[in-house]
């Protein structure tokens, strides 16, 4: 179908091209909506919020007002506030995680797909990484540490390095084989800048679309640990924290819960959304790879 | 046909040596004494001294690896830190609830996921596609303890026909059982029923456009009976596949789930061993899990080579 339609798209005269994956809808609505929270998370002083970690006694589970809008938690806190923070802890650490992972994953995936001897070991060991659900390991390594930001992300981490490798990985197995690589070879080049200037360009596209999932998994993962009591320490505001100090409250206040949890599904549809409309647009061949 | 099982069975022994070495290693590489992070914060010498011969940590690497594993062997798991009770004992104990709400989701899934994807994709470009597509990117993208509470909060406080909370044993009676499973299921099964579909689509849809499903229509073969024994038959291997992989899935939700609904499983059983760091209990789940996720999908790939011929090559 794509086929069909490009010659219409490309032929078109001297107007500034808009790269088609700006027009897929998924992209347009995905995007706004991550713009949007990543706007939020950046304003977040600017947006009618108090100070997210002011304690107040005498403010202790109060209904919604016009002081605080979505009314005050357990230690009598702004919701609304701790919420609107809260984008920011989400998007660091789903940012965090994806670049690390990508960057690991990139440096591992382009030696064992070139290099055949190393290839048989590192495989087995991410295969063995990939059999661990990834919820579980990420809780196990969180579970060894005192809890900060740092060690959620190496924990968060891990777990998604073993995908980016296979996927890199795969990419390499293909492009090692064509001719351009092969004309490299001969004329002498270093195989450093083999991999970096010919065979690593062949991945963004996978890449940028695989980012995007581990962002999301990762911002889910980092809200399931905060629930579980095993994320990030509970001053920090974030959205699994405030999901897992309002659920003792869930009866009698389900807006303690029902705020963070709108945000946070919010922010995982935008990012999924965007995700699935880069795949489709850039190369409908990646979803076979993932 | 037994050369293809042999083959495929070894295969998965190199998985599981890594996924011991990786539970064995995860404690030990960790930054500081292991023993004095099991033992948490406030503790004194002599109970620090304690876990540490317990677990054997005062011997090199490579000897406690062997030691560990060799006990794992004969299905030994180690002893709780906390309630000195074996690890073994700790899981059969807390098994029942989760493999109930395992097998419940399962069943809800593959029940309504494969209809629905078989009709989506063989209606591509539909009402009924395009809200199923819609659905699924939700799906993936509501957090399982959200859509928990949402369920709780409809069904349980609104409406009040289901109860908010706990597990009760199909022993008890085969009503009490569902009702307090019902929630749960849904909870859990969404992203599996989502993931299931939007293959089962997928692979309706591609096969749609083969040769053989032009011929069935040309012979005049009923359009109910070209999707359901052409098209959806071909599609068996990757939803069984999907099936296989969406396992790991189920249990990290387990995990969360069984937080939600206050369910005395396995996955409630490793949350608790983690917040007291019992590091013996947590070894022991995960690599209960993770070997029931490596045994499902060989059982699966094994299952391709009786559903098709051509795998066995």
């Amino acid at each position: 179908m794509n086929g069909l339609a490009s010659p219409t798209a490309t032929s078109v005269s001297a107007k500034p091209r808009i790269p088609a994956f700006l027009l897929n809808p998924s992209v347009l609505v995905g995007g706004l909506l991550v713009a949007a929270i990543v706007l939020m998370a950046a304003a977040a002083p600017l947006v009618g919020t108090v100070d997210p970690t002011r304690i107040d006694p005498a403010m202790r589970l109060k209904p919604p007002s016009e002081l605080a809008w979505f009314g005050t938690d357990l230690f009598g806190r702004d919701v609304y506030s701790r919420a609107v923070y809260g984008a920011r802890s989400s998007i660091f650490i789903g940012l965090c995680v994806a670049t690390t992972a990508l960057l690991t994953g990139i440096t591992i995936g382009l030696v064992t797909g070139y290099f055949r001897w190393v290839d048989a070991i590192v495989m087995r060991i991410m295969d063995g990484l990939m059999a661990i659900p990834t919820f579980l390991l990420a809780i196990a390594l969180v579970s060894l540490t005192r809890a900060s930001i740092a060690t959620v992300v190496v924990a968060l981490t891990i777990p998604e390095i073993p995908r980016v490798v296979r996927l890199v990985r795969s990419v390499v197995l293909t492009v090692r084989e064509e001719p351009f690589v092969e004309a490299a070879i001969s004329v002498g080049t270093s195989t450093p800048k083999i991999l970096l200037r010919h065979i690593l360009p062949s991945t963004y596209a996978p890449l940028m679309v695989l980012g995007t999932y581990i962002c999301a998994s990762a911002i889910l993962i980092e809200a399931g640990l905060s629930f579980l009591g095993t994320g990030l320490p509970p001053e920090i505001p974030s959205w699994g924290n405030m999901i897992s100090e309002g659920r003792t409250f869930f009866q009698v206040a389900p807006r303690l819960v029902f705020l963070p949890s709108f945000f946070l599904a919010l922010t995982v549809l935008g990012i999924n959304l965007l995700g699935d409309g880069l795949r489709d647009t850039l190369d409908p061949r990646i979803a076979k790879r993932m | 046909m037994l050369a293809f099982i042999a083959k495929r069975t070894l295969s998965v022994i190199p998985v599981i040596v890594v996924v011991s070495i990786v539970v064995f290693l995860l404690l030990r590489l960790s930054p500081g004494d292991p023993a004095v992070i099991i033992a948490g914060d406030n503790a004194d010498a002599a109970t620090i001294e304690r876990i540490r011969s317990a677990l054997g940590l005062g011997q090199p690497l490579v000897t406690q690896f062997f030691i560990w594993a060799g006990s794992l062997l004969q299905g030994d798991l180690g002893i709780s830190i906390f309630s000195n009770i074996p690890v073994t004992d700790l899981i059969l104990q807390r098994i029942e609830p989760t493999a109930s709400l395992a097998l419940t989701t399962l069943v809800f899934a593959i029940l309504i996921a494969v209809p629905l994807g078989t009709i989506a994709g063989a209606t591509a470009g539909s009402w009924l596609d395009r809200s199923l597509m819609l659905v699924s990117v939700l799906g993936f993208s509501i957090p399982v303890f959200v859509l928990g509470y949402c369920l709780i909060y409809f069904f349980s406080l609104q409406l009040r026909v289901l109860p908010v909370q706990g597990f009760s044993s199909i022993r008890e009676g085969v009503g009490p059982f569902l009702s307090s499973i019902a929630l749960p299921t849904m909870t859990l099964g969404l992203a599996y029923l989502v993931l299931i579909a939007r293959i089962t689509r997928a692979s309706v849809l591609e096969m749609m456009g083969e040769d053989f499903i032009r011929t069935a229509r040309a012979k005049g073969v009923k359009e109910r009976v070209v999707v359901t024994r052409h098209a959806l038959r071909n599609s068996a291997i990757p939803i069984l596949t999907v099936i296989g992989i969406g396992v790991a899935l189920l249990i990290s939700g387990v995990v969360v789930i069984e937080t939600v609904f206050n369910i005395p499983g396995v996955g409630r059983l490793v949350v608790d061993a983690i917040l007291k760091r019992d590091y013996p209990v947590i070894q022991g789940v995960i690599l209960l899990f993770s070997g029931i996720y490596v045994l499902v999908n060989l059982a699966i790939d094994i299952g391709y080579a009786f559903l098709d011929p051509r795998v066995r090559y």
